[in-house]
């Protein structure tokens, strides 16, 4: 043995090598498969990296960000340290991070979160729930930055500007992403928000990844709300995308699908009802007129028609009786009024004037017949229409065989005994 | 989002629209008695007017959700 070489024990050539290694890879970047993967019931997941010529032992600690679910075959990029175990005389690779390495890995991650998430039942069509037709209040979760926000907000604003929108400015990429958009979704369903719209706008595989993630999923699996999913451009299928009640293509899409009833929809709606109790009113009124009309068919009543009518004929019969007797009555009342109309009229004192005698007055009254009357005397002459001053001339026997000193009036003519 | 619908006209509107279709549920049932149904023409016109009211002065209002978690989560993100 070699003098001047010190002997050490092991756990001081371990502790050696452990500042040596420790110091020299305090961060690395390996590339491998890996193999033995296991998720142990702490958290924390051990797993080999390997390629053709070595192997590494691996652990990744709970709560390291994980975007994907490993598995061994799966090619990944790690990110960490190296660390030694003294007690197991090994050393392993301390990662923080773990990517799928290339496409096809995100491929292969895809694919199995997607069977296995299918398996559990997730996408079932019977779980998806159908959106709200009249939606008003709706929380977003999307980035504050991108053109996915600006889009929606535009779509909504011109479509359905009576809705009331939460945004949530969310992470939608890089490594804290999966856990902040199911924090957003979380705190989205404290809102009395109707439906969720999760989503950003077009990048790449990479970028579109934590809608790929399972702690994603989780949330949106678990959201009280209907989650429409609205990620990247037509093309592009996320888990979220299966998860989601509603799959968007894209985020203006999603915009559109949550205001299908908008503005102008529901006043088209308002004008159709409008009509609508319009005709009901009308068709109502018709149809109690037709049926009016089909009581008034029926044969009782049709009887009772003709019942009527032969009633109302005897009735215009006895009517026109009725006329015929009160004219009869009129007429010959009519008849009667004029006999005494005639009969008073040949009472009246002055009736004879109109045949063309005259009534002998002196001062203004009548002159007896037995009157004597004597020369110069001043006598008035009341004719039909004038009142004549007269005076007595001389006295003139008369032309009967009547006492010539006293005229009177024949009784055998009509007309005298009637004068006075 | 210079005059947002309070809430309350939001609830009120919300309401509105929900009683016009149980009017048009009504109507779908038929056999309304001409009386019902005039009541309901009369109601139903005032919720029209009013919904429409509501509509023509609607204005879009965003409420900003303030995230719970640490600042990171707020951190705005560029995509595209």
């Amino acid at each position: 043995m070699p003098d001047g070489v010190p002997t050490v024990t092991v756990s001081e050539l371990t502790q050696q090598l452990q500042l040596l290694l420790e110091e020299a890879f305090p961060y690395v970047r390996v590339r491998g498969e890996i193999s033995n993967y296991k998720l142990h019931s702490s958290g924390h997941r051990y797993f080999t990296l390997k390629d053709e010529g070595a192997q590494i032992a691996c652990v990744l600690w709970r709560g390291r960000p994980l975007n994907f679910e490993p598995s061994d075959g799966m090619r990944v990029v790690a990110e960490g340290n190296i660390s030694v175990r003294p007690q197991r005389g090994q050393y392993q690779l301390d990662c923080w991070s773990l990517e799928p390495d290339g496409i096809g890995s995100l491929y292969e991650a895809f694919e199995q979160l997607k069977q296995e998430l299918q398996a559990r039942g997730w996408f079932d069509a019977a779980r998806k729930r159908p959106l709200p037709r009249l939606i008003l209040r709706i929380g977003i979760a999307t980035s504050p930055t991108g053109a996915a926000i600006h889009d929606m907000l535009t779509t909504l604003r011109r479509r359905m500007p009576a809705a009331i929108i939460y945004f949530r400015p969310t992470l939608v990429q890089g490594e804290g992403a999966p856990a902040d958009i199911a924090q957003a979704i979380a705190e989205l369903n404290q809102t009395d928000a109707q439906v969720l719209i999760v989503g950003r706008g077009g990048g790449s595989l990479e970028d579109l990844w934590a809608f790929n993630t399972l702690e994603v999923a989780q949330a949106i699996y678990h959201s009280r709300i209907p989650v429409v999913s609205a990620v990247g451009h037509e093309v592009d299928y996320t888990i979220a995308d299966f998860v989601a009640d509603v799959r968007a293509p894209t985020p203006t899409a999603a915009a559109e699908l949550v205001s299908q009833f908008g503005l102008q929809a529901i006043l088209e709606w308002l004008a159709a009802v409008e009509q609508r109790l319009g005709r009901e009113l009308s068709g109502q009124l018709e149809r109690m007129r037709q049926r009016l009309e089909s009581i008034e068919r029926h044969s009782a009543f049709r009887r009772f028609h003709e019942r009527l009518h032969l009633l109302g004929q005897e009735l215009d019969e006895f009517a026109e009786r009725l006329d015929a007797a009160i004219v009869r009555l009129l007429q010959r009342a009519a008849e009667r009024l004029h006999m005494v109309e005639l009969r008073c009229q040949s009472l009246y004192p002055l009736a004879p004037l109109r045949r063309g005698f005259a009534l002998l007055q002196a001062q203004g009254k009548f002159v007896p017949a037995e009157q004597p009357l004597h020369r110069g005397q001043q006598l008035e002459l009341l004719r039909l229409n004038d009142r004549l001053a007269v005076r007595v001339l001389q006295r003139l026997p008369r032309a009967d065989s009547h006492n010539e000193e006293r005229p009177h009036v024949h009784p055998s003519i009509p007309e005298q005994p009637s004068l006075f | 989002m210079s005059t947002p619908p309070s809430p309350n006209n939001l609830r009120s509107f919300e309401e509105q629209m929900a009683r016009l279709e149980e009017i048009v549920a009504l109507l779908d049932r038929g056999n309304l008695p001409l009386e019902q149904l005039l009541e309901l023409y009369e109601e139903a016109i005032r919720l029209i007017a009013a919904c429409r009211q509501y509509l023509e002065n609607a204005e879009q209002r965003v409420i900003a959700i303030r995230s719970l978690a640490s600042g990171e989560a707020a951190e705005p993100t560029a995509e595209d």
